[in-house]
């Protein structure tokens, strides 16, 4: 009888070794349409080339509990940029709301309920703002690939697949859909049709968690649009309080 | 809501919060970004990082922030929501204070106060985070 059992086991596990192997010979070739390659790079060009703009998102993250449920929290960001040198995103959901200032000398944080903000100095230009700001102090500016995308600088991403779609609407623009594929990271790309390429919607799935977690974010763009200096600039709000910005280093020091 | 009435509400929250605890507590969060936001590395050989006191995920931006004091939906792991434990140890950390606290500020740096106990606000990523400290003099 146990080794009725044993033998029946072995099989089962050969059986789900197989179908394993199966699944990753079938997720491996790598598959990079030239179409949708160009169309990632013609993007990416276009960005670069906006001197100015701003924009509105709306954005759905999950959040994933202990158990593996997810919950799908909603935010509305508004950005606005001026190259080289001037950023400002305003975060806004039910509980938090975040605004962030670059003027090309430090950022700010600032937190409109707690009426607290943070401030340090930050690098001269846009292109080393995001990862700067990451690595030194943990804050993840959003929308940091509207500036990575089309930056020679900037680290490329590693695609296993790249595959155009086709035409989709989003939100009453014409677009074309693309799906690509790197490690842990399933995204997707609705770009704008015509002579301004612009992305409209993206959408990310965390494949390195078993809970596939998505991020999607739709974009409403006023290219063109140049913001005042005084978009840029923090001036601190009656009552508010300079609290200080930890150091991501810090925070893993406190961990250990 | 409205058929309970408030004391039996105010239990019944109290009976449940600890075994909400556990199920509400956030692990990890999408990311958001094509090149941001990639999993931290991993420590150096010989020097582990637990998880412990500290786990807000830096590069993940887990949305349990509270610090407008309504709506804590969840919690991030290891991270009390609110410090209503009395004699709160030093250098420990919580993402919000209890409503009836008072702004000090003292040598320029401003603090909490609730009572005996003293918070230093702190951004730690993108959230207000408070530090238990020693009464500033």
């Amino acid at each position: 009888m146990k080794h009725a059992i044993l033998a029946w086991g072995l099989a089962f596990a050969g059986a789900l070794g197989t179908v394993s192997a199966m699944a990753q010979t079938a997720a491996a070739p790598t598959l990079l349409e030239p179409q949708a390659v160009e169309a990632l790079r013609k993007m990416g060009r276009h960005l670069q080339s906006l001197q100015s703009f701003s924009l509105k998102a709306q954005t759905a993250t999950d959040q994933v509990l202990v158990n593996g449920q997810k919950v799908q929290l909603d935010a509305a960001l508004t950005l606005w940029a001026h190259r080289p040198n001037r950023l400002r995103v305003d975060f806004e959901s039910d509980r938090r709301q975040r605004q962030f200032y670059y003027d090309g000398r430090s950022v700010t944080v600032y937190g409109k309920a707690s009426n607290y903000y943070a401030q340090f100095a930050a690098p001269p230009t846009l292109d080393q703002l995001f990862g700067r700001v990451s690595e030194e102090f943990g804050i993840d500016l959003p929308l940091a690939d509207l500036f990575a995308w089309g930056d020679p600088a900037a680290k490329p991403e590693q695609l296993i697949t790249a595959l155009a779609i086709g035409p989709a609407t989003v939100r009453g623009v014409p677009c074309e859909q693309y799906a690509f594929r790197q490690d842990g990271l399933d995204w997707q790309l609705w770009i704008q049709r015509g002579a301004q390429p612009l992305p409209r919607r993206l959408v990310l799935t965390t494949t390195d968690d078993p809970a596939r977690p998505q991020y999607t974010v739709d974009l409403d763009w006023v290219p063109g649009d140049t913001p005042p200096d005084s978009t840029f600039a923090f001036v601190p709000p009656d009552g508010a309080q300079a609290i200080q910005a930890v150091r991501a280093n810090a925070i893993a020091n406190t961990a250990r | 809501m409205k058929l309970i009435s408030i004391p039996v509400a105010v239990c019944a929250l109290l009976v449940l919060a600890p075994a909400m605890g556990d199920a509400r507590e956030v692990r990890s969060a999408a990311r958001t970004s094509v090149h941001q936001n990639r999993p931290p590395p991993p420590p150096p050989p010989g020097h582990p990082i637990p998880p412990r006191n500290v786990n807000v995920n830096h590069h993940v931006d887990i949305d349990v922030d509270v610090d407008d004091h309504y709506h804590p939906w969840a919690t991030a792991a290891a991270v009390t929501t609110a410090a209503v434990v009395t004699g709160a140890v030093i250098g420990s950390m919580v993402r919000s204070v209890p409503p009836n606290c008072n702004t000090v500020v003292v040598n320029g740096i401003s603090y909490s106060q609730c009572g005996n106990t003293w918070y230093q606000p702190q951004m730690q990523g993108s959230s207000v985070t408070y530090v238990v400290v020693n009464p500033p003099r």
